[in-house]
């Protein structure tokens, strides 16, 4: 150990300042050096003089005076804003940095469903665009398909058509898409169903569709066709 | 934490002001020790002192019981009294300190009297106003009010690190000063 590591650590001399090694490394290293011993001296006048300062501190003038003004104060306190210590727990909800924070998170959550909602719906008709180009399905069918659709979606409670409903509500966006084709899928003529399902095929090649969506599909169509 | 504190504390956050009357007699002494070395001045130290004890009382609730009341307590102490600095916009004179009295007098010669006089005092109290700020609370925290290293970081709001640090300074540079203006040792 050199002088300057010495002197500095001497001067953390108090509990935990040090560790065992360190304070032994001092010792060592005192034994052999003049110079660190009388800085040693010093440090411990030093000490002595702090300790003898600390000492030197005037008494509180009138303690219980300063008691009796602090319960003063918190009992007007009390009176003016009917504080109770128990709900000071909902006070953090009070600070701006808090009310800040809310009011984003708050912000984002209704951002998300509004951009969840535009996704969804730009696919949806995306893909309504892709069936109306590419099968000779009438404008009239399709438009007599979207105005009817609330109540197909109201109607569907029954047998297969049921089990496809809900099969396809557990899917996402081309589920969603889906569902809203199925119900129309049995309003139209086989002839016309068996169109759909082609291109289903053929949508499924851009945006993947779980087979069993097609195959439920599939099913609820041969089911179908018996009726006609 | 002592049993009686915690009672006390618990029974506090209830609402009970007796309880709480009781918790300010016990701590009032410690705490206005620690605002008096900050602000060296008797006023201001009781002024600091009674505002510390009422935040103490308003914010009683969030104190978890887990943590050291005394800890909590001083750093409500050291806040109050550091605003209290700003708002006097307190200057710590830059003091002159004459060359005649000794603060370090060796104690083989003159036993009865060494470190004791008023003029050590003083000049002890004006090389710790010569003390950057983070430094001198340190001390005061460490030297004066015998706080461990991890209290004092936890009153500080910093590392045990920081706390060594800024002791080893403060006790250099209070060493120097104080032999600088003596001329002994």
């Amino acid at each position: 150990m050199n002088c300057r590591t010495c002197q500095k650590w001497l001067h953390l001399y108090g509990e935990g300042e040090l560790s065992a090694s360190q304070r032994r490394k001092i010792d060592h290293h005192l034994q052999s050096c003049f110079r660190c011993q009388k800085v040693a001296k010093r440090i411990e006048l030093f000490k002595q003089s702090v300790a003898s300062f600390n000492k030197d501190i005037p008494e509180m003038d009138q303690p219980d005076l300063l008691i009796n003004q602090v319960m003063d104060s918190i009992q007007q306190h009390e009176k003016k804003s009917r504080y109770r210590p128990s709900f000071d727990r909902w006070m953090w909800l009070g600070r701006p940095a808090v009310q800040m924070a809310m009011a984003c998170i708050l912000l984002i959550f209704i951002s998300s469903l509004f951009i969840q909602e535009t996704i969804i719906l730009n696919r949806v008709s995306h893909l309504e665009g892709k069936i109306e180009g590419s099968v000779s399905i009438s404008k009239s069918a399709l438009t007599q398909y979207l105005s009817t659709i609330g109540e197909l979606e109201n109607n569907m409670l029954n047998g297969d058509a049921k089990k496809i409903f809900n099969q396809i509500m557990r899917n996402d966006v081309q589920g969603i898409m889906l569902t809203r084709y199925t119900m129309k899928f049995f309003q139209l003529p086989p002839a016309q169903q068996l169109k759909i399902i082609r291109l289903y095929r053929n949508i499924q090649q851009l945006y993947p569709i779980p087979k069993s969506v097609i195959h439920s599909i599939e099913n609820a169509y041969w089911q179908n066709v018996n009726r006609y | 934490m002592h049993n009686e504190t915690q009672k006390l504390i618990i029974q506090s956050k209830k609402g009970d002001m007796q309880a709480f009357r009781q918790l300010m007699e016990q701590h009032q002494h410690y705490a206005y020790q620690l605002a008096y070395r900050i602000l060296h001045c008797e006023e201001d130290a009781r002024d600091s002192v009674q505002e510390a004890f009422i935040r103490v009382w308003q914010h009683l609730s969030r104190f978890n019981l887990k943590n050291k009341f005394t800890t909590w307590l001083y750093r409500i102490v050291v806040n109050q009294s550091l605003d209290k600095m700003r708002q006097k916009n307190r200057r710590f004179e830059v003091t002159i300190i004459d060359g005649n009295s000794s603060v370090f007098v060796d104690p083989q010669q003159n036993p009865e009297d060494c470190y004791m006089n008023k003029e050590t005092m003083d000049t002890i109290q004006k090389a710790m106003n010569h003390l950057p700020l983070k430094q001198r609370l340190v001390f005061i925290l460490r030297d004066l009010q015998y706080l461990s290293v991890k209290e004092a970081a936890k009153v500080l709001r910093c590392t045990h690190q920081s706390v060594k640090s800024n002791l080893y300074h403060a006790r250099l540079n209070m060493r120097k000063i104080i032999e600088k203006n003596e001329g002994v040792l």
